[in-house]
């Protein structure tokens, strides 16, 4: 359905809970760019930002979603991966450290988090 | 009549005599003021800590038991998140890595903020401005460090011996 490719040009979507949110600054802390079986995002797969925020509201009350280009993510070395979750979520992606590692750690995840957006806060 | 006129002297005479003692006592008594100004008296004056200038105290972020307990309540808080809590299939966190946390925010003298990761570890994050920031990732036998300083980026490893010279030298 999608290509397997995701193009520069595609948003990735994260919601963002409470613990995460970095109230002082009003974004997201760089820890919610770390995860030990790398990072979910949604892509955008051609839909447009408010049915992307929507679709991701209906599966957890978050308190902000951000998106950040995937341009963006390729840029500070970092990797996206299509990973579609069969009869649950068909625009599942990951980003990934590299390719021989999963993790993102120290300086990605910062990067990640400053090239990033909010486009919903509760 | 003439020793009516004795006693009435005599009477006159005593009570002169008490003015002039009462007078005598007055100015005795009043010429010791000039005297305690004439000494000179050496203050040594002592700043009160925590005055207006004092610089230690200046800055509220420092030794903030506010924020210390705050950081406290966040890491009782973390204790409670079961699986799943970021909606991502997360970790619950740590135990182990919750205790390592409380030591390390009881001994700085600034508090961090305070985030849990999806990998069931704690960040914790000193933040001056872009270009100067420190993020350490507390795992449970390893601390990762992200500093920027001065806009120069370090990443790495570091001991749990080495972490409150980091944390200090940040904030000099």
């Amino acid at each position: 359905m999608f290509n397997e490719i995701i193009d520069d040009s595609e948003f990735l979507f994260r919601g963002v809970v409470n613990v995460n949110w970095d109230f002082e600054n009003d974004r997201p802390s760089s820890a919610t760019f770390k995860d030990s079986l790398g990072v979910s995002v949604d892509r955008d797969g051609g839909r447009n930002q408010t049915e992307c925020i929507t679709e991701l509201l209906l599966k957890k009350n978050f308190i902000a979603i951000c998106k950040v280009l995937t341009y963006d993510v390729r840029e500070i070395g970092a990797i996206v991966k299509y990973l579609p979750i069969i009869n649950d979520n068909i625009f599942h992606s990951e980003i990934h450290d590299s390719i021989e590692v999963i993790q993102l750690k120290g300086k990605k995840p910062n990067k990640i988090r400053d090239k990033s957006t909010t486009v919903y806060k509760k | 009549m003439r020793n009516r006129n004795v006693i009435s002297d005599t009477r006159k005479r005593y009570s002169d005599l008490i003015k002039y003692a009462t007078l005598i006592l007055i100015a005795d008594s009043t010429s010791q003021i000039p005297r305690i100004i004439e000494e000179p008296i050496n203050f040594s004056y002592h700043k009160p800590v925590g005055s207006q200038n004092s610089t230690r105290f200046n800055d509220s972020n420092r030794y903030s038991l506010e924020k210390l307990k705050l950081n406290k309540q966040t890491l009782i808080h973390l204790k409670n998140l079961k699986s799943n809590w970021n909606g991502y299939n997360s970790k619950p966190i740590n135990e182990e890595v919750i205790q390592i946390t409380e030591d390390i925010i009881s001994q700085l003298d600034y508090q961090p903020k305070v985030f849990p990761t999806g990998r069931g570890t704690i960040q914790i994050e000193f933040f001056k401005d872009q270009n100067n920031q420190l993020e350490i990732e507390i795992f449970e036998k390893e601390l990762f460090m992200y500093k920027i300083e001065n806009g120069e980026e370090i990443e790495s490893t570091i001991n749990f011996k080495d972490l409150l010279k980091v944390i200090s030298e940040f904030h000099v």
